[in-house]
């Protein structure tokens, strides 16, 4: 009976059938498991991207927030100290501002302090046996954006002059070599 | 006769002591050093304001602000050399020009650094009362386009300096100040 089998060209034919169709199976699978493959590892770097993208958010948010924090902090801490103590809080605010709207921020406060933007600033450049020489005089506006723009530590505050209503009327600074 | 000729010799020693100190008079080397420092430091701000201007994520109004402040450094009328690697000519604007030029310049990055600025010849006083010096500085340049097109540069510039003493009246005072301007800046080299 075997014999008659392994003779019989039909039953070789469909035995070559049946292995052509598991091997084609076969192939077919690995392709979509290829595939499927393929689409989980882009949607994993995608949620990986927009977890990322997420976390750099959080974290310009986080920064914005301190930053923030760090600024309303110094301004209330400047509240409780004289106004020289305050100028230099917004000096060193302007400086090192982040970014300009923060720096305005602190310039349009840092103007309050004085009886006009346009208050005088003398510049110390050196001094010897009571003389001074001095810097072009400036305006208190242009000194503020100043900082800003070069965002460079400010010159030492040498003196302030008041009004009556106690704002700034004029600042001598002294420049640090 | 003998106290004559020595009195003669003194009042003429002396004359042409006064004289010299009126022409030349003494700054000490602290305050000389002091002014020296002033003046650098006006070059150095122009450094940051010319990488205000040229970048481009500052808003117009910023750079129209910076570009104001800048032109304030100098004497009027002064130029600035303008160089390239694609030519020989040297074109020389007027600050203010050249600071329009630099914020329209057609890049989608600009990159602006000036570094060893010093002086190659110190500031001495000059027949008028002003002093005059020159700094030199080199300005590397980058200019980037999106579709990365690139062209760089370094350059050695001249800076004139010019220093005088000047007075002014602060709340009914009269201060009397270092007026220091920046001159020409006059390009000595270019390369790659």
């Amino acid at each position: 009976m075997i014999q008659v089998i392994r003779n019989s060209p039909r039953f070789i034919m469909l035995a070559l059938l049946v292995v052509l169709m598991a091997v084609g199976g076969g192939c077919k699978s690995k392709k979509k498991a290829a595939e499927a493959e393929a689409a989980a590892e882009k949607a994993k770097m995608e949620q990986e991207a927009a977890a990322l993208r997420k976390q750099q958010e959080e974290d310009r948010k986080k920064r914005e927030a301190e930053e923030e924090a760090a600024k309303k902090a110094a301004a209330a801490e400047a509240n409780k100290k004289g106004p020289q103590a305050k100028l230099e809080e917004y000096f060193t605010s302007i400086s090192n501002s982040s970014n300009e709207a923060s720096a305005n921020s602190s310039i349009n406060e840092a103007l309050s302090l004085f009886a006009s933007s346009d208050t005088p600033v003398l510049i110390v450049i050196h001094e010897s046996g009571g003389q001074k020489d001095y810097d072009k005089p400036t305006t208190i506006k242009n000194y503020l954006y100043y900082l800003k723009d070069q965002k460079k530590q400010a010159d030492k505050i040498g003196n302030l002059q008041f009004d009556n209503s106690g704002k700034i009327t004029e600042v001598e600074l002294v420049k640090q070599n | 006769m003998l106290n004559y000729k020595f009195l003669s010799a003194l009042s003429v020693g002396l004359c042409v002591v006064s004289l010299s100190m009126a022409q030349n008079p003494e700054i000490s080397p602290a305050r000389k050093q002091a002014i020296d420092s002033l003046a650098l430091e006006k070059v150095r701000d122009l450094s940051k304001y010319i990488s205000i201007i040229g970048n481009k994520k500052t808003p117009f109004s910023e750079a129209t602000r910076v570009m104001d402040r800048a032109e304030e450094l100098f004497a009027p009328d002064s130029e600035m050399g303008v160089s390239s690697l694609n030519r020989k000519e040297i074109n020389y604007y007027k600050v203010r020009k050249y600071f329009e030029r630099l914020m329209a310049l057609n890049y989608d990055k600009v990159t602006i650094s000036w570094y060893d600025i010093h002086y190659i010849s110190d500031l001495e006083r000059q027949p008028d009362g002003r002093y005059v010096g020159v700094v030199t500085i080199y300005q590397r340049f980058e200019g980037t386009s999106d579709d990365g097109l690139k062209y760089k540069d370094t350059t050695k510039k001249d800076i004139t300096i010019y220093v005088e003493k000047k007075k002014t009246q602060i709340q009914g005072r009269t201060i009397e100040f270092w007026d220091v301007m920046l001159g020409d800046i006059r390009v000595s080299e270019t390369s790659a």
